[in-house]
């Protein structure tokens, strides 16, 4: 190889010692802030050169030992001094020294620290701008950090992490204690300079744990913010203790939020933003999470805030949940536990105003053959019980109100708490047996009542308030046996305020629960609609015939499906008993007539059907003449009463002046079984206003042999009165009904599984137990929610007619289906 | 033209007008014999180098002086081509250079005068080398094969301005300039100026700096001639890392080892080539 060509490419030796001790000399310069007379051009040339001749190492490792004498011998001994006795921990890690001294101190250190990196930081900016080219060639080439990080390291090696003398703690921890130190000053309430600490921060950010400047192991992270983050714990572990012990919930709310921003900030105005995060967790977990139950439960909790209506407060709370937790399980669970007392309050109390007015209630049923005293009485508590029933749903309504309006207002309508509100209302509303009677009776009263002189808006509000409470009701059959029964009295007595609203009602109802939910109900009002063209058409039909006699009777008629209507609603408690083959009520001549001439006339419109009339619930207008007294013309009087009424007072227009019957004559002349028929009387001969007739001997019950005779002395001040019937309006069950409902709904609900159950054996064929239950239950809960056992009843009734039969051989319970 | 270049135009033209006018320049760079005056926000712009000078003497002086070759030191290695430093102050207000710069450049009588034809000596080797600063001229008494053109494309001052680029920290004109020097040598490699160009492409540029390296080794492994020539000769000697990167390419190999995960990379799709082909076979 020793030949011509030998010749070394980089063959002008450089003469390193040379270059380097320029080098050198120009980085003290810098070092000691001299730098304004050195030649860039040189310096830049000088290492350039250096490294073209592949002495790149040599060069890196003098600057590096250059940069560790420097920092070691130079930088380090003017921090040290800064290290004051008021910074060193006495025996018992704590400083002897005041606050304010340590403060001082302690700011003295940091600035010292902090010009200390600084000015590192300038000199190796301009040194790595000499060095550009070796960072480029060489470090590039062989996989060194820059000449900047690798300075950064000796900073880290030389200062942060030598002991300032053997045996005793590194700067770094001197470090460490003094700003961990200074924050508690902060949390405290003492100023401090934040910049001066964030300066610091920033240099333990720039620092890496080692020369290999991982990312998340900055020095800030691995020493610092760890040891932080330990000590905040404990403070707000302790702190938080202490708050809930002394002061009241709202305080605590308002403090824990206060720390959390507190922290917040402090991270963004004197530590690292990358520690928000991490402190407010921190924060978090010991003010809230781990307190969350503690805080609810206070005295001054959550309780205490719904009480008194402390929405802010309440807000507060969520907010410190919503914080930690999404489902804000503590609070969900305080809520509903609320709603669980204050509705089984509700319930308890409806139960005891019923349980008040069912003695007297019993009383009557006990003493219904002697009718007497005791009926006003009970009238009247019927009448509390209805308020009763009122006043249970509007409490109920009040409660969602209320809960509803926390949520609105103070959990800003949060899903999940607003879910489980509405399940709590649901399990209180359907823990009270009488729910569907009394949201039925609600609706009855308003229609009755409470929708007089109301706005189209309120009225739309009171139906949406019935709606809402509907909806949470489960037994959805019950509430349909009860709000049809109302329905009927409210449409044949007339009651309801508006049939328009009524109608709205329904329609409500439809989108609610469903269309074969208001399927009847509908067909109830078509019936009255169809009614009403059947009497026009009657009466057309009347005319026609040409015999227009003035004395006859006008007729208007309801013809009512008998399966639509659940007409027992009008029969009181004892005609249910055994009376079910009632006689045919004997009409007078003149109404008989129009009877039989309607019935011909239906008969012809559509035949094959049968009309029953029911007589009981009928009314007639009838005009009454009675003889002058002194001085006067004769008086007429237009009355309404019952149709019963009439058949009585019709039988005295051919009775003789001053002649009297029986009470046994006239239930012989007229067949109106007994118990109305002591009704009507009761209402003609004793009650003040409607004293048509005269009873003998004069008393406030109708007993048997009592007589009655014309009244010709009646006096009213008005031409036009109702003779009313002491008659069932729209009340609360007594229990002798409500067992009858009861039983009738068993019933229903007994055809309702059957129905359901066969349903799916004729699709399925083959099925197991378990899954016929479920399916069975899913299919039925539009209606109400099944009981298991009379499933199972079911079932087995099935079975025992043949419509299934188990499967023996099958591993699990199953059935067959029998065609 | 693209309405869209028209703002981009407007501003290169400006460009130029202000390295002519020398309006509110504020720097001034001496090299040689050459004096520009110059913006430093350009060259802050578009280099790395002056970005440092606020720290030091030149950021107080507002001037500051590139050491060109033969100033007398002997360290000419790290010192500039005054005509590289031209093309490169060119290249800041055209974001280019050209022949046409060239041609208007200073007249070669004056560069010889200082510089040009200037023999550098390489520290006690006998041999002496011509170093050329201008396009070829001066090449035609070297040594050279009967067929070298009379110009080299101006191949070997593209290698001086990619080395200044390099120095420099310009990136935008090393890419240029190895583009122009990659044109060049392919038609001009002959010419004999390319053992120099080849010299300054190995000894002023890092190895991880592939561009204008991979066009010499390229080019000698194309045309084995060229290892006939005593000068290129002398170059691929000298420098060990051109030899095994020539070795490697007559071996078929890349001039540059792969990394150990490229290499299995390589083998195993060699594997599956190998199968493929057996399973087409019958």
């Amino acid at each position: 190889m020793a030949n011509g060509y030998k010749k070394g490419l980089n063959g002008a030796d450089v003469d390193f010692e040379k270059t380097w001790g320029i080098l050198e000399k120009a980085f003290q310069e810098i070092h000691t802030k001299n730098a304004s007379a050195l030649s860039f051009e040189e310096l830049y040339r000088n290492a350039y050169k250096i490294v073209l001749k592949k002495k790149g190492e040599e060069l890196y490792n003098k600057v590096a030992q250059f940069e560790e004498n420097w920092l070691g011998n130079n930088v380090r001994t003017g921090i040290v001094k800064h290290l004051t006795a008021p910074l060193m921990l006495d025996g018992t890690g704590r400083t002897l020294n005041t606050q304010a001294e340590r403060r001082e101190a302690g700011e003295k250190f940091l600035k010292s620290l902090k010009g200390a990196w600084e000015d590192h930081q300038v000199c190796m900016g301009m040194l790595t701008d000499v060095l550009m080219y070796m960072d480029r060639v060489y470090c590039t080439d062989h996989r060194q950090p820059s000449i900047f990080a690798k300075s950064m390291g000796l900073f880290r090696d030389q200062i942060l992490r030598t002991p300032v003398r053997p045996d005793s703690p590194t700067l770094l921890e001197i470090l460490t204690r003094i700003i961990l130190d200074q924050i508690q000053m902060d949390r405290d309430g003492e100023a401090i300079d934040q910049f001066l600490i964030k300066s610091n921060v920033y240099m333990l950010e720039g620092l890496y744990d080692s020369d290999q400047e991982v990312e998340d192991e900055k020095l800030y992270l691995r020493s610092f913010e760890r040891v932080f983050l330990q000590s905040s714990a404990a403070f707000y572990r302790e702190e938080g203790e202490r708050l809930l012990k002394e002061s009241d919930a709202g305080t605590y709310c308002r403090h824990a939020k206060r720390r959390i921003d507190e922290e917040n900030d402090r991270c963004r105005s004197t530590l690292s933003e990358a520690t928000t995060p991490k402190i407010q967790r921190v924060v978090e977990d010991e003010l809230i999470r781990h307190k969350m139950k503690g805080l609810i439960e206070m005295e001054t909790g959550v309780s205490f805030m719904v009480e008194n209506d402390k929405l802010h407060e309440l807000s507060l709370v969520f907010d410190l949940e919503a914080r930690v937790n999404p489902q804000k399980p503590e609070l969900t669970k305080a809520m509903q536990k609320l709603i669980v007392e204050m509705g089984t309050n509700i319930n308890r109390n409806a139960v005891a105003a019923s349980q008040a007015t069912a003695q007297p209630a019993a009383a009557e049923d006990a003493a219904d053959d002697a009718p007497g005293k005791s009926k006003a009485g009970s009238a009247k508590a019927i009448n509390q019980q209805t308020v009763a029933a009122l006043k249970w749903v509007e409490d109920i309504l009040g409660l969602k109100d209320r809960f509803d309006n926390i949520c609105k207002a103070s959990f800003a309508a949060d899903q999940t708490v607003s879910t489980a509100i509405n399940r709590s209302m649901a399990d209180i509303i359907n823990a009270f047996s009488r729910g569907s009677e009394y949201i039925s009776l609600f609706i009855d009263d308003n229609m009755k009542k409470g929708i007089k002189n109301k706005s189209e808006a309120e009225i739309d509000a009171t139906l949406e308030k019935a709606i809402t409470i509907l909806r949470y009701l489960s037994d959805k059959d019950i509430f349909e046996t009860y709000y049809k029964k109302h329905l009927c009295k409210r449409l044949l007595l007339n009651k309801s305020h508006s049939i328009a609203v009524e109608k709205q009602m329904i329609t409500r109802m439809k989108i609610e629960l469903g269309n074969s939910f208001t399927l009847k109900l509908e067909a109830m009002f078509k019936d009255m609609t169809l009614s009403e063209d059947l009497a026009n058409g009657y009466r057309n039909h009347v005319r026609k015939l040409g015999d227009a006699d003035p004395k006859r009777v006008d007729l208007g008629i309801n013809v009512l499906t008998a399966m639509t209507w659940p007409l027992e609603a009008f029969k009181s408690a004892s005609e249910q008993e055994g009376q079910e083959s009632r006689a045919q009520v004997i009409y007078p001549p003149s109404i008989d007539r129009v009877r039989l001439g309607f019935e011909r006339y239906y008969s012809e419109k559509h035949s094959g059907r049968k009309l029953t009339w029911q007589t009981n619930m009928g009314d007639a207008d009838i005009k009454g003449t009675f003889p002058k007294s002194k001085g006067d013309k004769p008086r007429t009087h237009d009355m309404n009463c019952s149709t019963y009424a009439m058949l009585i007072l019709l039988l005295f227009n051919d009775l003789p002046d001053g002649q009297s019957i029986s009470l046994e004559e006239i239930q012989v002349r007229t067949n109106i079984p007994m118990n109305d028929l002591k009704r009507n009387l009761q209402s003609l001969s004793v009650a003040q206003k409607t004293r048509l007739l005269v009873k003998e001997p004069m008393s406030r019950e109708i007993n048997a042999g009592d007589r009655f005779s014309f009244n010709e002395n009646f006096k009213s001040e008005f031409t036009r009165f109702k003779i009313g019937v002491v008659s069932a309006g729209n009340k609360v069950e007594g229990d002798k009904e409500r067992k009858e409902t009861e039983k009738k709904n068993n019933d229903s609900r007994g055809f309702a599984i059957e129905a359901a159950v066969v349903r799916i054996m004729k699709q399925r064929k083959d099925l197991a137990h378990a899954q016929l239950l479920t399916e069975t239950i899913t299919q039925l809960s539009a209606q109400f929610k099944p009981d298991v056992n009379m499933i199972k009843k079911r079932i087995e009734s099935l079975i025992e007619r043949e419509y299934l039969e188990r499967i023996e051989e099958a591993p699990v319970p199953s059935y067959r289906y029998l065609a | 033209m693209a309405a869209t270049d028209r703002p981009v135009l407007a501003f290169k033209q400006g460009l130029a007008g202000l390295f002519k006018s020398e309006k509110l320049a504020d720097f001034t760079i001496v090299c040689g014999p050459h004096t520009f005056r110059v913006h430093k926000a350009i060259l802050c712009a578009l280099t790395k180098y002056f970005d440092a000078l606020p720290n030091f003497a030149e950021g107080a002086q507002n001037s500051i002086e590139l050491k060109a070759v033969g100033s007398g030191d002997g360290d000419d290695e790290a010192c500039d081509d005054p005509e590289a430093v031209k093309l490169m102050v060119h290249f800041f207000y055209h974001l280019d250079y050209s022949a046409d710069a060239l041609a208007i450049a200073p007249s070669p009588p004056t560069v010889d005068n200082a510089f040009g034809g200037v023999t550098t000596s390489y520290k006690g080797k006998k041999k002496k080398r011509i170093v050329t600063h201008g396009w070829g001229e001066s090449v035609d008494d070297a040594p050279t094969a009967p067929t070298s053109p009379s110009t080299d494309g101006n191949m070997l001052m593209h290698a001086k301005v990619f080395a200044a680029a390099v120095k420099y920290r310009v990136p935008a004109l090393k890419d240029l300039a190895a583009e122009k020097f990659a044109a060049a040598v392919a038609i001009n490699f002959n010419h004999a100026s390319f053992a120099e160009a080849a010299r300054i492409a190995y000894t002023t540029t890092p190895e991880d700096m592939r561009e204008i390296r991979d066009q010499v080794v390229e080019v000698i492994h194309a045309n084995a001639e060229l290892l006939m020539k005593h000068d290129v000769m002398e170059v691929v000697h000298g420098d060990s890392n051109l030899s095994c990167e020539l070795l490697r390419k007559a071996h078929g190999m890349s001039a540059v080892a792969v990394g150990e995960e490229d290499r299995e990379d390589v083998e195993i799709a060699l594997q599956r080539l190998r199968q493929d082909i057996s399973g087409v076979l019958p």
